[in-house]
């Protein structure tokens, strides 16, 4: 009986030393955790702008997790329990097959939510998360028909689509029309296949002559051009009262560079930059052609006085990085909303139970969410078509700085180009 | 009989001090940083439209004990990204070092789009991108025009790595820490 005693009391003691000091507790780690997939942008055509908004999302991941983790009240038993991040991220370098090769491993890795920059990344893996029941977040991405027509749908982006951004930016120079006669209202944007829609009759077109508008067409720009003289003086050739712009931050210096040497006065042609079309390095690169552009901004400025932005500063040191802040501020603002949506269904059904199905409803239920002030709110006005960036506004470049000319406004729902 | 008695003294003092220890553990035990070097970074093939750069980091682990480690970077050279990456978690023994090698593909139309939507002219992406990628051993890309490759002198600045160790101990305490590292230029090894 004491030697069975003994040998029962040994392998107690056994079983002590391999929870405790084996290689394989540590790398089950012995704290909570949930798989994050970062497919983030460094390299390729856009990870000169793509690289900090990287760098704010994952730092702020980073951050959250030296914090302690996500605090949360495990429903169960009512205490207030932590979950950390196991954060993976490979770079996709703006490439779609490279982003579903790194879907595949986030999925083998048990990825519970992933996050990708970009909107053709964030659509190619759109179909492969609507089959694994995955939720997506396509950050610093577009709304589309090839993001959302899958069923059931898995996938979230950040912004709208192209032509309700558009239709925004129309809607907010229509109420600012001080003319007697309709205003003539055109666009110039960069020629990228999932950006046609916005030319199509029943898109922009429909929309401008339904706000008592006239449309006079909109202008294809090449994705890698150095003159776009020709497709200026054909709008201004029609007598435009507005040109809204949609492009890469290259567009948007060309357009600058040639609207300037061709002199056309801001103050007699509205000109509105789209959110891809600039970020706040415009007054830097193209100081005296930028004056008096209009741009349309989902997100706050660097320069603003808000807790975000503190943050997002301080989190920044904290990692000893430089660089451009207002695009990492573009990234750093989806920390809030992974983050809440990652309390808000670990509280709904606890640690053991959460499946990628209930952070995907969490996610797509997003309402209202104070982002530290760096977007009007996370705010999911429909969740079976699920956006995050609900508002925008619009500041003009007046003397070498950015000036805000509106209050927050709401982003126009089209239905045309959505599926 | 006294044999067991003793037998379960000398198991309930063993205990006792493994306790001890744990608890006295958790109190003293303060990861300190794993020190990360760039040891070399050296171009494994090149051609006109691409550059395979594997850098070679070198890892030792100062704390008396195993620590799983995470390891992320960005390669710079000449202020420019090279590319980034998040390398795969691994073991490093008490007091131990040991090397962790990753590859990056760089790909010369992807850098000079990449130059361009940052709003560069093409003239002025070219002259950034040419004598950074005859540094890396890249070989004439095409549309260059005749004569300009000869006298473009490459770049021989160090290539730079900065990033995040994320260290995780047995108790699972994760500590994050940053490391900046360099090494002079890349030598072509095929």
């Amino acid at each position: 009986m004491k030697k069975s005693a003994l040998i029962v009391f040994f392998a107690g003691l056994f079983t002590i030393f391999t929870i405790n000091f084996s290689p394989l507790a540590m790398a089950q780690g012995i704290g909570k955790e949930i798989t994050v997939g970062l497919s983030l942008t460094y390299t390729g055509p856009l990870g000169g702008t793509a690289s900090s908004i990287s760098d704010g999302f994952l730092d702020h991941l980073m951050w959250i997790n030296n914090q302690g983790g996500i605090e949360y009240n495990e429903p169960g038993t009512g205490k207030s329990e932590r979950v950390k991040m196991k954060i993976k991220w490979e770079d996709n370098a703006y490439n779609s097959s490279k982003s579903l090769s790194i879907y595949k491993r986030f999925k083998a890795a048990g990825a519970m939510v992933v996050c990708s920059l970009g909107s053709p990344t964030g659509e190619a893996i759109s179909a492969s998360l609507s089959r694994d029941r995955v939720p997506g977040v396509g950050f610093y991405a577009g709304a589309s028909p090839a993001g959302f027509r899958h069923e059931p749908n898995y996938y979230s982006t950040s912004s709208s689509t192209l032509t309700e951004e558009f239709c925004t930016s129309v809607k907010w120079f229509m109420s600012d029309w001080k003319g007697t006669r309709p205003p003539k209202i055109g666009g110039m944007s960069m020629d990228a296949p999932s950006w046609r829609p916005m030319g199509e009759p029943g898109g922009v077109k429909a929309y401008v002559e339904k706000a008592g508008g006239k449309w006079v067409g909109i202008e294809w720009v090449p994705m890698i051009v150095t003159d776009t003289s020709i497709q200026i003086k054909r709008l201004v050739s029609k007598g435009v009262d507005a040109i809204v712009v949609f492009g890469g931050i290259s567009h948007g210096i060309v357009i600058a560079k040639d609207m300037f040497r061709l002199g056309i006065d801001f103050k007699k042609v509205k000109v509105l930059y789209g959110t891809p079309t600039w970020d706040e390095r415009l007054i830097d690169l193209v100081p005296k052609e930028a004056e008096g552009i209009i741009v349309s901004s989902p997100y706050t400025f660097s320069w603003e006085d808000l807790p975000g932005v503190r943050l997002a500063k301080k989190v920044r040191e904290w990692r000893g990085r430089s660089g451009e802040m207002g695009s990492y501020l573009r990234g750093f603002v989806f920390g809030y909303g992974l983050k809440a949506a990652l309390k808000s269904a670990l509280e709904k059904v606890g640690y053991e139970k959460i499946t990628p199905t209930d952070i995907r409803d969490a996610l797509f239920s997003l309402k209202d969410l104070d982002a530290g002030g760096l977007m009007y709110k996370i705010n999911v006005r429909e969740p079976d078509y699920p956006q995050y960036c609900s508002h925008t506004r619009f500041a003009i470049v007046e003397g070498g700085r950015f000036k805000i000319i509106s209050d927050w406004v709401e982003m126009e729902k089209v239905e045309y180009g959505r599926r | 009989m006294r044999s067991i008695k003793g037998v379960w003294r000398i198991s309930f003092l063993v205990l006792a001090i493994v306790l001890c220890m744990q608890a006295v553990g958790a109190e003293c035990k303060e990861l300190k940083p794993i020190s990360v070097e760039l040891e070399s970074c050296n171009a494994i093939y090149s051609s006109k439209d691409n550059v395979c750069l594997v850098p070679t980091f070198k890892l030792s682990n100062p704390n008396d004990q195993l620590i799983l480690a995470t390891i992320d970077y960005s390669l710079r050279f000449g202020g420019q990204i090279l590319g980034s990456a998040q390398m795969p978690t691994i073991y490093l023994p008490s007091g131990g070092a040991m090397d962790q090698r990753d590859a990056i593909v760089l790909v010369y139309k992807s850098w000079f789009a990449r130059l361009y939507f940052e709003g560069k002219s093409p003239g002025e992406a070219m002259k950034i991108l040419l004598p950074l990628w005859k540094g890396l051993d890249g070989k004439e890309p095409a549309k260059v025009p005749e004569g300009m490759w000869s006298k473009i002198v490459a770049t021989t600045s160090k290539i730079e790595a900065d990033g995040s160790i994320t260290l995780a101990d047995e108790d699972g305490t994760e500590r994050i820490f940053f490391f900046k590292t360099s090494v002079q230029g890349s030598k072509q090894l095929n």
